[in-house]
């Protein structure tokens, strides 16, 4: 989509401004400096837009408890929620979602991986593989495959403790090409992993733990979310990464069912999705927009895009998350997956 | 006090116990019955068939187990002997073990995090004593769990033992001693059945709350121990499995009520046999 038509659809979002459309909705996302981001880069900008909406916001601690809740007792108090890839899948299928209105809603940039008939894809991030330099230098694994490779990369691993973008990456390290990866092979990704758990001095449980074994150097290689990456790495730790072979995942904007501002939550999304505000959101937060229309409007630098996951030559030799796979089989892998584990 | 007056007074704590207590786990038994719409005993079933689940609850019970016999090793003599002290290296000894409790159990996990790994305060000292050569594997193990889950259960063995042991005067030693007693023998013969009831009490407590661990072992067993509420977590908020959940939640549940029974059942006995003596 060309500029000039994002103007034209800016204008006609905010001139068309359907009188039925409320001035007022809430959204919900995780917190912390994300959220702030969202609300200094999307959430305002849309609401001046759409002549001044007042957005409210709302931070949950367990998003699908509370989604399931709100709409079980039809008191649906968001109208926007972002959520992770997996639980936009769930959440669609448990019939938790409006439908996304995409005659407003130009979404015809976005891959169709991040675009469902119930949500749209919001940001990209990284499950990267980083390491330390002191080990490496600037020569580290450039694949799983170098990643589960001992010898000609001797030292400790650390991989997530969660089957998802781990079965991904087991797999790309035992020769599956990129668009073999989805349906998951469960037996041969648990059979890779089995290879490689020996290796592995920690099964971390969350990012900041994965972060914490990174810069103190108790694990040579981790794999990790590029945002965790590279805030160790401008705190001064000794580390590198790349983002080839890593594994792209996803979040994403839904719209409870019965959200009381269903129309207003889709105007703000539609003035959102426009590759003029996608680009806002990395120059205040270190993630990437999930229309890749952003980086053709001019606002992204260089610099800027080379440390965000979905820009041009980052992209290319990424795999991206299939959440609908996970969604429907994440009974026989996680507890596959766990058995494996427990078994070390 | 008139059964009027009593009532009112207990009621608002009735209540709160009812609603935050009571119906949930009602709720939470009949999640655990229903199976796509019916009722079924399915989840069960599962539970005692997969292997995952299998090992978890076993696993749990190990570690419990565990912490509860090194808490008691550890905590009885440190109960016993501060118990003995002047009261104002006492007041220090037990102000010590209290002080434990100031600090949140997620940044006492970290702490322990950063001083067991590889290239921790342990480990380092270990090395520049030449103790060892190579730093040993002290965390993101089972080992580095029990260390964590011990250092926070320990002031709960602590206390009611060393409330126990205050109540034995110092002349029972002295007449077992004077008697021929070894020092040892007078502990075990005299001391310890007259403080069973706190010893009881003590241990009731770590190996019961020792089964609902999820933080500690989740960050100091590196992947590699899972509890049985780490697996409830995982089912509910991940892969929003509330029945298999309820199940495993209800088993747990049953298997906590039935060892406190049966630990205040042997607490009464004892205490029954005290009087009658």
């Amino acid at each position: 989509m060309t500029t000039k038509h994002s103007v034209i659809l800016l204008t006609a979002i905010t001139l068309g401004a359907t009188p039925a459309v409320s001035q007022e909705m809430t959204f919900a996302s995780s917190g912390g400096a994300y959220q702030e981001a969202v609300r200094q880069v999307w959430l305002n900008p849309a609401a001046e837009a759409l002549g001044g909406v007042a957005v409210s916001e709302d931070t949950y601690s367990d998003a699908m408890s509370q989604l399931r809740a709100q709409v079980a007792t039809g008191a649906v108090t968001w109208d926007l929620v972002e959520l992770g890839s997996y639980d936009c899948v769930v959440a669609a299928n448990e019939g938790l979602l409006e439908p996304i209105d995409y005659d407003l809603i130009d979404a015809s940039d976005y891959p169709e991986a991040v675009r469902a008939e119930h949500w749209l894809g919001s940001i990209y991030y990284s499950n990267v593989i980083a390491w330390n330099t002191n080990t490496y230098g600037e020569n580290g694994p450039q694949s799983w495959a170098d990643v589960w490779d001992v010898e000609a990369f001797p030292g400790t691993r650390a991989l997530w403790r969660f089957p998802m973008e781990m079965m991904e990456a087991a797999l790309r390290a035992d020769g599956v090409a990129s668009e073999d990866l989805y349906p998951i092979d469960i037996d041969r990704a648990i059979a890779s992993l089995e290879r490689i758990a020996p290796h592995v001095a920690v099964w971390w449980e969350s990012g900041a733990q994965a972060a914490q074994l990174l810069r103190d150097g108790e694990a040579d290689i981790v794999a990790l979310w590029n945002g965790r990456v590279s805030s160790v790495i401008s705190d001064g730790g000794a580390v590198d990464f790349t983002f080839n072979d890593a594994i792209m995942n996803f979040a994403c904007f839904g719209i409870p069912l019965g959200a009381p501002n269903r129309d207003t939550a889709m105007a703000m999304l539609a003035h959102i999705a426009l590759p003029e505000s996608q680009a806002q959101l990395p120059m205040v937060i270190e993630y990437a927009p999930a229309n890749p229309a952003a980086f053709n409007v001019g606002i992204v630098s260089e610099d800027a895009a080379a440390r965000l996951s979905s820009a041009p030559g980052n992209i290319e030799g990424q795999h991206i998350f299939n959440a609908e796979w996970w969604a429907a089989n994440i009974g026989a892998a996680g507890d596959a997956f766990d058995l494996m584990l427990l078994q070390q | 006090m008139r059964g009027g007056t009593v009532a009112t007074l207990v009621a608002p704590a009735l209540i709160v116990v009812g609603a935050a207590v009571i119906a949930p786990t009602l709720w939470m038994l009949y999640q655990s019955i229903l199976y796509q719409g019916e009722f079924s005993l399915h989840h069960y079933q599962r539970l005692f068939t997969s292997r995952l689940h299998q090992i978890v609850i076993r696993q749990t019970f190990e570690l419990a187990l565990t912490v509860t016999v090194i808490c008691v090793a550890i905590g009885t003599p440190f109960a016993w002997f501060a118990s003995r002290m002047a009261s104002r290296a006492r007041n220090a000894l037990i102000g010590i073990v209290v002080v434990t409790f100031f600090a949140s159990l997620l940044v006492r996990t970290y702490a322990w995090l950063v001083l067991l790994q590889g290239s921790g305060l342990v480990n380092d000292g270990m090395i520049a004593l030449g103790l060892v050569s190579e730093p040993l594997q002290l965390v993101h193990n089972r080992t580095g769990t029990v260390i964590g889950m011990v250092h926070i259960m320990l002031p709960f063995f602590i206390l009611p033992a060393y409330s126990a042991f205050l109540k034995v005067p110092n002349e029972i030693v002295q007449a077992a001693r004077s008697l021929g007693a070894t020092a040892a023998r007078a502990f075990l013969s005299n001391v310890l059945p007259l403080a069973a009831s706190g010893i009881a009490t003590g241990t009731t407590f770590v190996f019961v709350l020792s089964l609902g661990f999820y933080v500690t072992p989740a960050l100091l067993g590196g992947g590699r121990v899972m509890t049985a509420p780490m697996l409830l977590a995982r089912d509910l908020s991940r892969f929003s499995e509330w029945g298999t959940a309820s199940a495993l939640g209800a088993v747990l549940l049953a298997a906590t009520v039935g060892l406190a029974a049966v630990a205040y059942w042997l607490i009464g006995r004892r205490t029954d046999a005290d009087r009658a003596n």
